[in-house]
C-alpha cells in the first residue's frame, strides 16, 4: 500500500509540470461544453422526447463530463508499450512488487491527476455561468455522487491496466487499443449523455462497465437518480470493478508468464 | 504544370513511405474512421430520441455534417505538413526550405499527403450520401454543383486555418492549442444548423471563421429554410473559404519575413 501511494504521488507531481497543457485542455473542454449544451437546448425546445434527463440535468451532465474528460481510459500506460518493444520490460518484471498492483497504481494516478486542475476549474466556471448554461448539482446526492465518481475512477484505472496488459500480445499500443477507447467513451456517455439516447439503447448500455465509469456518477450528481437508483448503479459499479480487476490481473499475469526478453 | 508534377512527385513519395508500414496505416485509417463515426452515431441517436431539431430533419443535418467533415478530411490530408510545422521550425529545418528554389509554402504543402485521413473522408462522404438520399426530392444538377463548390470552399477554409496555425509558429515556436478549438470546435458546431446557437456564436461561424457560409447557408437555401439573408448570398458564400485561405497565405508571408532560425 505504501509503495502504491508513493508511485501515485510521483505520477501526480509529473502531471503538475504540464500546467499550460492543462489550461489549454480546459479551454477546449469549455468550448465543447458550450456547443454540446447549445445543441441539447435546441433539441429540448421541441420536447424531451425519450430523454430521461431534464434539460438542466443534461446541461449539468455536459459540464461534468467535460471536467472528467481525461478520466476516461484513452489508452494503456503509455511507456509500457515501448518497454515491450525494446526489452526494458525486464526491469518492470524484476521489481519487488506485483506487476498488476504496480501498474494499477500508476493507472489510477494517470486517470485522476489530470482532473486536479481541470475538474475544479471547469466546476467553478460552469457554476458561475448565466442561467440556462449553469451547472446545477443535486446537493443532497453529493456524497453518494462523489463516492460513485471515485468508483468510476477505480473502474477506469482497471480498464487502463487491462489495456496495458494486452500490450504483452500486441506489442505496439496501436490498433484495437486505440480504437476501443473511442467506442468505449461513446458507450460511457462521454460523447452524448446516455440519458439522451433512445430508451432501449440506454437501458442496455447502463448495464455495461463503460457506464460504470462515467454515466453512473454523473447521473447521480445531476440528480437524475433517486437514492434507490443510485445505490443500484453503485452496486453495479462495484461488481464491474471486481470483475475488471480480476480480469486485468489474470491478463497481466498470463502476459508476464509468456513474456520472453531476448539478450541485452 | 511543372509545379503540379513536382507536387505529385514529392507527395507520392510521402505516400509511398506511409505504405511501408501497411498495418499501421490501416489501423490509423480505421481509427480516423471510428473517431468520426462516433460523432455521427451520436447525432443519429439524438434524432432517434428527440425526433427533430427545430425544423431540421436528420437527413438535412447529415448533409451539414457531411460537407464539413469531407472538407476537413481533404484539407487535413493535403495540409498535414502545416499541422506538423512546429517541429520544422523548432529543429531549424526551415532553413533548408529557404535554400531550395521553390516557394516555402509549396514545399511544406508537398511534403506530406496523409492517406489515413481517408477514414474521416469516407465517413463524411457516406453521411453526405445518406443525407442526400433521404431528402424528399432529389437535387437538381446545379444544386449538386453548389454542394461540390461548398466542399471545395470548405477545403480552402480548413487549409487556411491550418496555415494560420502553422504561421503562428514563426512567432511562438510551438503549436498553439487554441487553433484546435477553432478547427475541432468548428467541425462540431457546423455539424448542426447554425440557427440553433446564440447570436454571437452564430455570427462567429458566419463572419470570423466562416464555416457556416460553406454548409449552413447554402443548405438552408437548398432545403427552403427561412434565412435572414438574401438567397443569392448562399451562392457567393463558398467564396468565404477562398478569402480565408488568402488570409492564411498573408500570415504565412508575414511569418517567413520575420523568421529567424532557431539555429539548432
Amino acid at each position: 500500500m505504501r509503495a502504491f501511494l508513493a508511485l501515485a504521488r510521483t505520477a501526480l507531481r509529473q502531471q503538475m509540470q504540464y500546467r499550460a497543457a492543462a489550461l489549454a485542455g480546459a479551454a477546449t473542454q469549455l468550448a465543447f461544453g458550450f456547443l454540446y449544451a447549445s445543441v441539447y437546448q435546441a433539441f429540448y425546445a421541441g420536447g424531451a422526447g425519450e430523454a430521461d434527463l431534464t434539460l438542466a440535468q443534461a446541461v449539468s451532465y455536459v459540464w461534468l463530463s467535460q471536467g472528467t474528460y481525461r478520466m476516461m481510459p484513452w489508452s494503456g500506460l503509455r511507456d509500457i508499450d515501448a518497454m515491450m518493444r525494446d526489452g526494458r520490460i525486464a526491469f518492470e518484471l524484476a521489481r519487488p512488487r506485483a506487476l498488476f498492483s504496480m501498474w494499477y497504481g500508476r493507472a489510477l494516478s494517470l486517470r485522476t491527476s489530470p482532473l486536479l486542475i481541470n475538474l475544479p476549474l471547469l466546476l467553478v466556471i460552469s457554476l458561475l455561468l448565466p442561467g440556462d448554461f449553469r451547472l446545477r448539482l443535486a446537493l443532497p446526492m453529493l456524497p453518494l455522487g462523489a463516492l460513485s465518481l471515485l468508483l468510476g475512477m477505480l473502474n477506469s484505472a482497471a480498464v487502463t491496466t487491462l489495456l496495458t496488459g494486452t500490450y504483452f500480445w500486441t506489442i505496439s499500443g496501436q490498433g484495437i487499443n486505440r480504437i476501443a477507447p473511442m467506442i468505449g467513451s461513446f458507450l460511457a456517455g462521454n460523447i452524448i449523455p446516455l440519458g439522451l439516447l433512445p430508451a432501449a439503447l440506454r437501458q442496455a448500455l447502463r448495464l455495461l462497465p463503460f457506464a460504470a465509469m462515467l454515466d453512473a456518477p454523473l447521473r447521480i450528481l445531476v440528480g437524475a437518480a433517486d437514492i434507490r437508483a443510485a445505490l443500484q448503479a453503485m452496486a453495479l459499479q462495484i461488481l464491474w470493478l471486481a470483475a475488471l480487476l480480476a480480469l486485468g490481473r489474470a491478463v497481466v499475469q498470463a502476459g508476464a508468464r509468456k513474456c520472453m526478453v531476448q539478450g541485452g | 504544370m511543372r509545379a503540379m508534377r513536382t507536387y505529385f512527385a514529392l507527395a507520392l513519395s510521402d505516400v509511398r513511405s506511409q505504405m511501408q508500414h501497411r498495418a499501421s496505416f490501416v489501423l490509423q485509417t480505421i481509427g480516423n474512421f471510428v473517431a468520426s463515426l462516433m460523432d455521427a452515431l451520436g447525432i443519429a441517436a439524438l434524432f432517434a430520441s428527440f425526433g427533430a431539431l427545430q425544423g431540421w430533419s436528420l437527413y438535412e443535418v447529415a448533409v451539414l455534417y457531411g460537407i464539413v467533415n469531407l472538407s476537413f478530411a481533404l484539407a487535413e490530408a493535403l495540409g498535414r505538413g502545416f499541422g506538423e510545422f512546429a517541429r520544422v521550425i523548432r529543429e531549424g529545418n526551415f532553413d533548408r526550405l529557404l535554400l531550395r528554389p521553390r516557394a516555402t509554402l509549396f514545399q511544406v504543402l508537398a511534403s506530406r499527403l496523409e492517406v489515413s485521413r481517408l477514414g474521416r473522408l469516407l465517413q463524411g462522404a457516406g453521411m453526405l450520401a445518406l443525407g442526400l438520399a433521404g431528402l424528399p426530392e432529389p437535387l437538381h444538377l446545379w444544386q449538386g454543383l453548389l454542394l461540390a463548390v461548398c466542399v471545395l470552399g470548405g477545403v480552402l477554409l480548413f487549409l487556411g486555418l491550418l496555415l494560420l496555425q502553422a504561421s503562428a509558429c514563426f512567432w511562438t515556436l510551438e503549436s498553439l492549442e487554441v487553433f484546435n478549438i477553432l478547427t475541432y470546435g468548428g467541425i462540431q458546431a457546423a455539424a448542426y444548423p447554425l440557427d440553433i446557437y446564440k447570436k454571437w456564436l452564430r455570427d462567429f461561424f458566419l463572419y470570423i471563421v466562416p464555416l457556416g457560409s460553406l454548409n449552413y447557408l447554402p443548405s438552408a437555401v437548398l432545403f427552403g429554410k427561412d434565412l435572414p439573408f438574401p438567397v443569392w448570398s448562399a451562392y457567393l458564400a463558398p467564396l468565404a473559404g477562398a478569402a480565408f485561405l488568402a488570409l492564411g497565405i498573408l500570415a504565412w508571408r508575414a511569418g517567413v519575413r520575420r523568421y529567424r532560425s532557431s539555429g539548432s
